[in-house]
């Protein structure tokens, strides 16, 4: 069985947003809907606040978007199956043809990641060209099921959905692809030898509110980490460091963005290191 | 002694044609307003994100304690042969099924889809409590029905002096009784179930709840078949004997019912607050010390008073003294009903800024000024809400008033 699941490395997070503005713009959100947020776990109203106080401050990053939960109180609410986990990968979908817009599904969900089209939708002043995935979407293995729409139908509620259009044509989710940070893996969670896995092993990933009991297959690698986790390069060979995370990602197989992480210098490096052997 | 105004008087028509103008008009605006919604749609209402559900989803809740009252009085009456509560069965039973019809048809205006409203029967996903509740609300309403019709009927056949063929139909009351007060019963549990069995918010978790929501939809429930024997008596519709001794027990009925509710509530609150558990007791903070502290107050305040009132022996038979109650009563179910649903909302298990993003078709000024996000939900209803929740409720007591006055509700032979 596939079971598609995603790991985020706070410690690597450094709150740009990349993902969730990358998200509203593949996936076409209007104005009032973000998917995927990244909030300050810090210590105020306002993002960006560390707690505490000079020198004694700390702060990091949470983006959040649907839980992808195996318990999903929100499939389990859902009086229509609008929302559903597909079973074949695990991935909580919302059929924009089904949902009646009781909005129980948010009521239920304890992570409060469901938008819902209070009206229709909106864009930006000047937004008047087609952004993000064009075309109605629907699922590849339920195709009565139509589970991406760039043009909202007010009265419904919405989610992230892993970039459903994307992963059913193998491609990886948006907010994975840009994190500039690589701090954004996905994989099978089935695998045992996925990278996703063999991160949240490494890392210990925790899941989201886990007492809950809603087994997210989301999972985050704490912030506040004495080693890096993606990818572990401590004592290691005498290349410097840098240098060492590409060829640790080479040998990996390593994640698409990655190498935006790095700086053009090292870039260079490793280009020329290959082109000597 | 009888009501003083249960005699076969006439009926004061000028109240009751006030009465009934007033009502329509109520009514017709908040189908403006329905109409306003449907047309922009839920963009109109001030729920948002954070507050997903607000006035329609309380007042529904609300409704299905309300119509908890004439049910359990008329299975009552049939199941443990309280004779004195006889004669007030048919009104009784005719006020349940007008009010759940009432809560069944209040999810409309609150659906974004209303249009889709069959796919509950077409994709019906029975493990959803929504699914439960609509399937015994539905059930509520025909025994409701039946139980009226068997009512009316069995009356017919004694009046024709069918005396075998009426008590046939008694027999059949009776027995329909013993399923009714079962399914009153979990009608109010299930209602509660919607709530209770979520995680996402805090205190909605609590097995207490369902016991609570049968105890405060007895308050409710009693309450307004109170109120409608009041009012039936200055109108003068049907005839109802009611004697001074049925109405002390329905007064000091009320007060307990009351007292049992506060005491769950009470109960429940002390569990929430001793341990002190941050996200639960933010739930409680917002209702007491939040913006809706009036509401938080407000309850405890509405129910003491009804009980201080209600407490005097002596004026348990007064009508003054009772629609009073009944009336604080109503409100105080009200006010729990908002107190449950909009606080526990407005605090998500989660709340670092920005929050969470408020929903899509906000007006692109709203969303640039950078009001896209909330972290603790902020909530009051909008005109439209207000319209058409004050629709409904002047649509229950305008069908109420006309089934008294169309409908064989009352005893005919005293």
């Amino acid at each position: 069985m596939t079971k598609l699941g995603m790991v985020i490395d706070l410690s690597r997070c450094v709150g740009c947003n990349t993902c969730a503005v990358a998200c509203k713009e593949e996936n076409d959100e209007p104005l009032g809907i973000w998917w995927n947020r990244v909030l300050t776990v810090g210590g105020g109203d306002y993002i960006d606040v560390p707690e505490g106080e000079y020198p004694d401050v700390g702060m990091h990053y949470l983006p959040l978007a649907c839980q992808h939960c195996e318990n999903a109180p929100c499939v389990k609410v859902c009086p229509v199956s609008a929302t559903y986990k597909r079973t074949e990968d695990g991935v909580v979908l919302v059929d924009f043809n089904r949902c009646i817009g009781c909005r129980y599904c948010m009521a239920a969900c304890p992570y409060g990641v469901r938008n819902f089209n209070w009206g229709e939708p909106v864009y930006s002043p000047g937004v008047d060209f087609p952004v993000g995935h064009q075309g109605d979407h629907y699922d590849k293995y339920n195709p009565d099921r139509l589970v991406y729409m760039p043009e909202r139908p007010k009265g419904v509620v919405e989610k992230c959905t892993f970039c459903v259009q994307r992963i059913d044509n193998d491609e990886i989710p948006f907010c994975v692809e840009t994190c500039p940070e690589g701090a954004r893996i996905f994989g099978d969670l089935d695998d045992p030898s996925s990278e996703v896995s063999q991160v949240i092993m490494n890392g210990n990933a925790e899941q989201l509110l886990p007492e809950l009991g809603t087994d997210p297959q989301v999972f985050y690698v704490p912030p506040y980490q004495k080693k890096d986790i993606i990818p572990p390069y401590a004592n290691q060979s005498s290349l410097a460091p840098e240098q060492d995370i590409i060829a640790q990602a080479e040998q990996n197989g390593y994640v698409p963005g990655f190498e935006n992480a790095v700086t053009s210098k090292t870039q260079a490096t490793v280009s020329k290191k290959e082109d000597g052997e | 002694m009888k009501m003083e105004n249960s005699l076969t008087g006439k009926i004061n028509s000028r109240v009751y044609y006030a009465m009934v103008a007033v009502l329509s008009a109520i009514v017709l605006v908040g189908a403006v307003a329905w109409a306003i919604e449907i047309e922009y749609g839920l963009i109109v209402t001030n729920m948002r994100d954070v507050v997903s559900w607000g006035l329609y989803i309380s007042t529904f809740a609300w409704f299905v304690g309300v119509s908890a009252g004439g049910l359990i009085l008329s299975s009552s009456a049939a199941i443990f042969k309280i004779g004195a509560w006889k004669p007030l069965s048919k009104m009784a039973s005719f006020v349940s099924a007008v009010v759940i019809a009432a809560a069944a048809l209040i999810i409309m205006p609150d659906l974004g889809r209303p249009d889709r409203v069959l796919n509950l029967i077409i994709y019906a996903h029975f493990f959803s409590p929504l699914i439960w509740d609509f399937s015994i609300i539905a059930t509520y309403f025909i025994i409701s029905v039946v139980e009226l019709w068997l009512l009316i009927s069995s009356e017919r056949f004694k009046n024709a002096g069918n005396e075998s063929a009426s008590r046939n139909r008694e027999r059949y009351a009776v027995g329909l009784a013993f399923i009714a007060l079962p399914v009153a019963i979990f009608t109010h549990s299930v209602t509660a179930w919607i709530f209770g069995l979520q995680i996402s918010r805090p205190w909605w978790n609590t097995a207490l709840l369902a016991p609570a929501f049968v105890a405060s939809a007895l308050v409710s429930g009693l309450a307004l078949v109170l109120l409608v024997i009041l009012v039936n008596g200055k109108l003068n519709l049907i005839r109802v004997s009611i004697d001074d001794r049925t109405k002390a027990q329905f007064s000091k009925l009320l007060m307990v019912f009351i007292l049992v509710d506060l005491y769950l509530l009470f109960s429940e609150y002390l569990t929430i607050s001793w341990p002190g558990e941050p996200g639960e007791l933010a739930g409680l903070y917002t209702m007491f010390f939040g913006p809706y502290w009036y509401i938080g107050w407000g309850q405890w305040m509405l129910a003491l008073l009804a009980v201080a009132l209600l407490a005097r022996p002596s004026w348990r038979t007064s009508n003054r003294v009772i629609g009073t109650a009944s009336v604080l009563a109503l409100v105080e179910v009200f006010f729990y009903r908002l107190n449950l649903i909009i606080p526990a909302l407005a605090n998500p298990l989660i709340e670092y800024p920005p929050g969470t993003a408020i929903g899509g078709g906000i007006s692109s000024s709203y969303a640039l000024a950078g009001y896209s996000f909330q972290i603790i939900g902020q909530y009051f209803p909008s005109a439209i809400e207000w319209a058409i929740t004050a629709g409904f409720v002047a649509g229950v007591a305008l069908v109420i008033l006309l089934g008294l006055r169309h409908l064989p509700l009352g005893t005919q032979n005293e």
